[in-house]
Order: C-alpha cells, then sequence, then structure tokens
C-alpha cells in the first residue's frame, strides 16, 4: 500500500479536465492481490478506482477517494497459440501488438490512444477505432476474461458461459449503432465485463483474438465539398457491406472538413479543400483490381482523379495516419494555448439521420473542427469556444446535438463511454428500463458499492427510477 | 535532355527483420520486403522537378533481378517516365557501376542523380564508380541542385555548418542528401497513369557488357550480428542509498564522472 501524496498525484487525473482525490494506492501483480485489496475494500466499504493508463477522456480513471488498484504491474504476456493471446490487464495495447506484428498478425481495435492505452482498459470502455467500421469494438475480440468481482471473488469467464441466473440481466433495445453508452445486453458472462468501465469488476487477464496482417493501400481523397465527400462515403459502404472482399471495400472511411483540413495543410499534397476522405483498402483482388475501382467510385461522385493522395507502401501510410492523427492533437494544442476547454462530442447515429446531424454539425454557433469515423456515423464535432461566454454556448449546443442525435436512435457515446462528465446526460437520455436494470445488476455484484463508485450512474436516482 | 536517376531495391528497413542465408554469406531475400532506397527516392524527385523546369524526359535504372525491376515501376508514379531494368545479379559495386555506366552512355544522360548510399549495404561506392568509368565530374551530398542546362550549380553539407557550393559544366553525376527536397505524394491518377509506361528489360551482353567485365572484385565472406548489448543493471536498495551506489558506478566503474 502507497500513501505518499506526491506517489498518488501522479494516479488522480486522467484525459477528462477532472481531477480526483485518493487515499492510498495498490499495484498489485497477480489476480489473488487484487481480490485481497476487494474483499478488505468491499468489508470497510472503501471506494475502489481501477487505474491503467489513465487515457479516458471521461473521468472514468479519476478516483473519488478511497483506494487505487493500478493495473502497471500486470503487463506480461503469458501465451500465444497462433490466434488469442493471453496476457493480464495492464499490457499496452502497443506491446500486444509488437508480439502480434512478429507472428504477421494484428489486434483488431485501433483506439487512437493505442500506442499508450492498455488492454484492460480497452476492455472497460469497449474501446473502437477508425478500423472499427470493418473489425467492430473491443468486445467482438474477447474470448474469455479473468476477472474479480467488487467482493473479491475470482471468476473466468468464457465465450458462452451462461450469466449466473441470479444476477439481473440488463434491459435495452439493440442498438442501430456503435455504442459505448453503459452496460451491454449480455449474451453471455463475458459481455458483462466488457464495456463496464471499471465498475462490475476488475480484468486481471484477458484472452484476445487476432487477425493475419493484411497489406492495404491508402487513399486520401480531396473533395470540393461535404456533399461529394458523404456521397462517396455512402457508397462505399454500400459496396463494403455487400460484399466484404470486394474491390471497394474499405475497413475504414474518415471524414475530415475544411477546418481539420486547414490544421493539417503542411502534412497532405493539398493545402486547402472543402472536405476529404481517408480510406485504407484492404488489398485483397491484387492492387489494380482496387485502384480502378475506386478511381470509378471518385469520378462517379464527382471528386477528381487528381485529388486523390495514394499510399501504396509503409512509408505512405504512414504519412496518412500522422496526418490523420494530427487533427486531435493540433485541436488539443490551440485549445490549451488559449486556456480554454474542449467540447467534442462523440455522437453516433444511424445511417439515415447522418445528413441531418451533418448539418447539425456544420451549423455549430462557435468556431469547430469536425473529423472522424464516418463509416459508423461517428464524428467528433470538436467546438473551440474563444471566450468563457462561448464555453456555455457551446456546452448548450453539444446538449441539443445529443438530444437530436438519441432522438434519432443513436447514442450519447460510441466510443469513449460516459465516465463521470457524461452520467448527468446518461441519466437524462438513457431509457429509464436500461437505468434500473443497470442499477440491479450493480448491486448485485456489488453491494457495497466499492468499485469505480460515481462512474456511469450514482446509487439513487433524481427520478427514483430504481425504487 | 534526358534526365537518369539510379534506383536501388532495398529492404524496408521499417518492417523486416533480417536472417542470414544458410551459409551466413547473404540475406535471405525470402524473407524481406524490398522497396526504393530511401535516399534514391531524392533522387527521384530532383529529376522529376528538373524536367518540370526544363523538360526532357526522365528515366530510372536499376541493376538487379525481377523484384527489382519491380520495385522500379514504383518509381514510375512519382515522375519518372520509363524504367530500365539491368537483369543481372548485383555481385559488387564495380560490376553494378559498369552495367549504370554502359546504360548511362547508350541512353546519352545529361545529368545521373543517384542517392548518397543504398541502405543495405552502406557503401556510398557505386556513384562514384559511375563517374569515373563515363569520365563525368561527380558531386556528392548534394542538399541543393540547380541547372540552366549546360552548366550546373550544386550545394552540399561539408561538416561544421559550412556549405561547399560547386559549380561545373554538365553531363555530371549527383548524389542526394537527406534535404535536397521533400519527395512529392503519390497521387491515385499517376499510380493508373504509371501501368502505361515501360519499363525496359536489358541484359548485360546487350549493353556491351562481358562475364569478364562482371567478374567481382571483392568477395563477401561473411555476415554476422553486431555482439549483444550487456544486460542493463537494476541498482536495489532505497533511492538515497541506490543514488549512492550510482554515482561510485559511475565514478568508479564507468569513469564518466
Ligand atoms: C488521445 C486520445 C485518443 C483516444 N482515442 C480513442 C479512440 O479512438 N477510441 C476509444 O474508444 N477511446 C479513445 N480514447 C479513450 C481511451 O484511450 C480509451 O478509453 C482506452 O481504452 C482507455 O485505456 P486505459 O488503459 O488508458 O484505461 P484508463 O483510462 O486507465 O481506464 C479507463 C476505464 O477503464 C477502467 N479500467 C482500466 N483497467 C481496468 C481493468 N483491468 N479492469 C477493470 N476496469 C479497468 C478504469 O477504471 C476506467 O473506468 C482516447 C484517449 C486519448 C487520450
Amino acid at each position: 500500500m502507497e500513501r505518499d501524496p506526491d506517489v498518488i498525484a501522479g494516479y488522480l487525473t486522467d484525459a477528462s479536465n477532472l481531477r480526483g482525490r485518493a487515499e492510498a494506492l495498490f499495484r498489485p501483480t497477480t489476480a489473488h492481490e487484487v481480490a485481497a485489496i476487494l474483499r478488505r475494500a468491499q468489508a470497510d466499504g472503501v471506494p475502489v478506482t481501477p487505474s491503467a493508463a489513465r487515457t479516458a477522456t471521461t473521468g472514468s480513471a479519476c478516483p473519488d477517494g478511497g483506494w487505487i488498484v493500478s493495473l502497471e504491474r500486470m503487463r506480461a504476456i503469458v501465451g500465444f497459440d497462433g490466434d488469442v493471446v493471453a496476457a493480464q490487464a495492464g499490457v499496452g495495447l502497443a506491446d500486444l501488438d509488437a508480439l502480434l506484428e512478429g507472428h504477421g498478425r494484428f489486434f483488431p481495435p485501433d483506439p487512437t490512444s493505442w500506442r499508450s492505452c492498455t488492454l484492460g482498459g480497452a476492455i472497460a470502455t469497449d474501446a473502437s477505432g477508425a478500423r472499427s467500421f470493418r473489425y467492430g469494438a473491443t468486445r467482438r475480440w474477447v474470448e474469455a476474461l479473468d476477472v474479480v468481482l467488487p467482493t473479491g471473488d475470482l471468476i473466468r469467464a468464457r465465450r458462452g458461459d451462461p450469466i449466473p441466473a441470479d444476477w439481473p440481466r440488463v434491459q435495452r433495445p439493440p442498438s442501430a449503432v456503435k455504442s459505448a453508452a453503459g452496460y451491454a445486453a449480455a449474451a453471455d458472462c463475458v459481455d458483462v465485463f466488457v464495456g463496464q468501465e471499471g465498475t462490475l469488476g476488475i480484468v486481471t487477464q484477458a484472452w484476445v483474438r487476432s487477425l493475419p496482417v493484411v497489406p492495404v493501400v491508402g487513399l486520401f481523397v480531396f473533395c470540393p465539398d461535404r456533399g461529394v465527400a458523404a456521397a462517396m462515403s455512402d457508397a462505399a459502404r454500400r459496396a463494403a457491406r455487400a460484399d466484404a472482399s470486394g474491390a471497394v471495400s474499405p475497413r475504414c472511411i474518415e471524414y475530415f472538413d475544411r477546418a481539420a483540413l486547414a490544421l493539417i495543410s503542411d502534412l497532405t499534397p493539398r493545402a486547402a479543400a472543402g472536405a476529404a476522405l481517408f480510406v485504407e483498402q484492404p488489398i485483397v483482388r491484387g492492387l489494380d483490381a482496387h485502384l480502378g475501382a475506386w478511381l470509378e467510385l471518385v469520378d462517379a461522385v464527382g471528386a477528381t482523379a487528381d485529388d486523390v493522395w495514394a499510399a501504396t507502401d509503409r512509408d505512405g501510410l504512414d504519412r496518412m495516419h500522422a496526418a490523420r492523427h494530427a487533427v486531435p492533437a493540433r485541436v488539443n494544442e490551440r485549445l490549451v494555448r488559449a486556456g480554454l476547454p474542449k467540447i467534442g462530442t462523440d455522437l453516433a447515429v444511424p445511417d439515415a439521420a447522418m445528413s441531418r446531424m451533418f448539418d447539425a454539425y456544420e451549423a455549430a454557433p462557435v468556431p469547430s473542427v469536425l473529423f472522424g469515423h464516418l463509416g459508423d456515423n461517428h464524428l467528433h464535432l470538436n467546438l473551440l469556444p474563444r471566450s468563457v461566454d462561448e464555453v456555455a454556448a457551446a456546452r448548450a449546443y453539444h446538449h441539443a446535438l445529443a438530444a437530436a442525435a438519441i432522438d434519432s436512435g443513436g447514442t450519447l457515446s460510441a466510443e469513449h463511454g460516459i465516465g463521470r462528465v457524461k452520467k448527468a446526460w446518461f441519466e437524462e437520455f438513457a431509457p429509464p428500463d436500461l437505468l434500473v436494470s443497470s442499477r440491479a445488476l450493480k448491486q448485485r455484484l456489488d453491494p457495497g458499492w466499492i468499485l469505480s463508485r460515481g462512474v456511469m450512474f450514482d446509487a439513487a436516482t433524481p427520478r427514483g427510477a430504481a425504487g | 535532355m534526358k534526365i537518369g536517376v539510379c534506383v536501388k531495391s532495398t529492404p524496408d528497413t521499417a518492417i523486416t527483420r533480417f536472417k542470414y542465408t544458410s551459409g551466413n554469406d547473404g540475406i535471405d531475400a525470402a524473407q524481406v520486403k524490398f522497396t526504393v532506397n530511401p535516399y534514391d527516392e531524392f533522387a527521384v524527385e530532383e529529376a522529376a522537378r528538373m524536367k518540370e523546369a526544363h523538360g526532357g524526359e526522365v528515366v530510372a535504372v536499376t541493376v538487379g533481378d525481377a523484384g527489382a525491376g519491380k520495385v522500379l515501376r514504383e518509381t514510375l508514379a512519382v515522375g519518372v517516365d520509363r524504367g530500365v531494368h539491368v537483369d543481372a545479379v548485383n555481385t559488387d559495386s564495380l560490376a553494378t557501376a559498369r552495367l549504370l555506366a554502359a546504360v548511362a552512355r547508350s541512353e546519352g544522360f545529361g545529368v545521373l542523380f543517384c542517392g548518397k548510399v543504398a541502405v543495405d549495404d552502406q557503401a556510398s561506392a557505386v556513384p562514384a564508380m559511375v563517374a569515373e568509368l563515363l569520365g563525368w565530374p561527380h558531386v556528392s551530398v548534394v542538399t541543393a541542385f540547380s541547372t540552366d542546362g549546360a552548366t550546373f550549380t550544386a550545394s552540399r553539407a561539408v561538416g561544421g555548418g559550412v556549405e561547399e557550393v560547386v559549380t561545373g559544366a554538365l553531363p555530371v553525376v549527383i548524389t542526394a542528401e537527406r534535404g535536397l527536397n521533400e519527395p512529392r505524394y503519390q497521387k491515385l491518377k499517376d499510380i493508373m497513369a504509371a501501368k502505361k509506361k515501360v519499363v525496359g528489360v536489358v541484359t548485360p551482353e546487350s549493353l556491351g557488357v562481358s562475364a569478364a567485365d562482371l567478374a567481382p572484385v571483392v568477395t563477401f565472406s561473411a555476415y554476422a550480428d553486431p555482439p549483444e548489448r550487456p544486460k542493463g543493471r537494476v541498482i536495489p536498495g532505497d533511492a538515497a542509498e541506490a543514488a549512492r551506489e550510482l554515482v561510485r558506478l559511475l565514478r568508479d566503474e564507468a569513469k564518466v564522472l
């Protein structure tokens, strides 16, 4: 147990603007140590927050008093059978990929933070990334989990293992979009512990599947305006859904608006354009077949072939990824310099609602940058207020956007989760059944509400819906 | 004017883990992904810019097997008009230089751009040999180049921040240093257009280079990994104690303090 406030100070923040507090820090090395800590905490009623790389953007890794359990010393890769990797939860996604790369394989989920975040963090938040358009979020790749329940019991959950009969079932309608908002309507025992944001158990070890590396060609298509980019994205998505190994079958479709492109004009061949798409096309039919088909698509939607930057080798792809990743990084730099908070959306909507969402994003009342996962109808609108008044206007606008997204069947959070910063909105927008059943499950697994207390939802609801 | 550029197919060091051939006398090519030697990309770009400024034709030349010919094709999408693939084994630098010089002579290049070094053997030998065989001047590690079609000016960084400016008459062999230019982005349109461009395959015989000319003067006897780095040392104990021990080791053993 570490009680030195100077050491603990390094564990009080994540990538949100929150700063937490804690009395003690544990850095266990085995599941049994984790179990012992939780048993004691449950007995004494001490809140516990699991903490990994603290890249969460929602405050979910910020402790609110009590103890921190850091997974930093549990980063061993314990097995690899050619497909499934078994690793302790604190292993970095980058370390996982380094191992897999040596065997010509990769871990499909690719949160932008993959260089720094951990496997356990990705599982706890059901992280996703650009390639999730093709491969889905982390959930799909998890085969089994070792979990220490809040009571200190250690369980091993395998795919297909039934959920114990006395665990309340989470009630929620099936989602038409990628979503990381709240507990899943779990199909088996593994599902329960993916996307739970550290509130239902501490994952100590995971077994995850991998895929063989496929060569890809990267295309960065500069478009005259949003309409052309959206038409191209729609057509590519239709083609990919119809035939996942067709000539046009991208594994990601990323969007950039004019402001986003202006931020990275030194990293791309075009100084300015109305909009752009970045796609990665796996080469499954010979490069020429893919390039020819994309060229036809480019012509058909009214873009021009001369405005398509193409990367056929590692160097070129690295340059494209650098440009893609520079957008959020440069947004953040600008805001830090201005000393103002970033207000960023993580909303996703069904196909039919995307065009209206685009209109709403583009009508933002303060300067903004719009980019992200258009293939999943999941764009990040970054509002860049220039004054305190504009901060308030931006927050209000974000709330209105969230309401519109939910209204159309979308989600409050497609990838980052709820954490502490979005729990009031979650409470406001989530179906009452979901909140009631989620609280019931939490109560059953964590009778003392010790684990990540105040993350996702609080014990009592303002509406009194928990009864 | 015909502008020549030499291109070598070298292992993509970003993704390649080297394995030696069973006899330890070479790299096992089957395990390696090959790509354009990074310094040759600056040479290609400079050739393309020279053509854009003065007109002419950019011809890229490589010596190697069919794989090298394929790598050469990559340059056709970034400013090269035509390729010449000399189908021969790179036995040693001099043999390669003889073949490249023969192509330069038969094509009648006005300038020949090369990379300053190939990242596989790190020899930096071929361009100077080509120049010598042709009787042309040779300027190495060039960071700026200009020409009026008859004469040229080239700058080279000679160390200590000093820049040396060399002028002379064409033809000339130039080797490109990083910073000479920023290679262009590859466009989809250019990749498609490149498919219609031609890479001519020639043999040493057709260039008038005999087997005797190609007999290696250097033999490669063995490759070996560098010795493994000694393991790092962890100094145990509490911070103050460990710091004292660290200072002692730095002073008495490493002798850096
Ligand atoms: C620059 C940047 C880019 C990002 N991009 C993406 C993106 O593209 N997609 C995306 O989905 N997210 C993204 N994120 C958010 C974040 O990186 C992910 O949520 C990530 O998966 C969190 O991993 P972590 O190891 O940092 O976990 P932490 O931040 O330490 O923890 C996150 C949550 O998981 C819990 N937790 C951590 N480990 C365990 C465990 N072993 N058992 C139980 N609970 C645990 C914590 O209590 C907390 O609730 C980004 C963040 C940043 C800063």
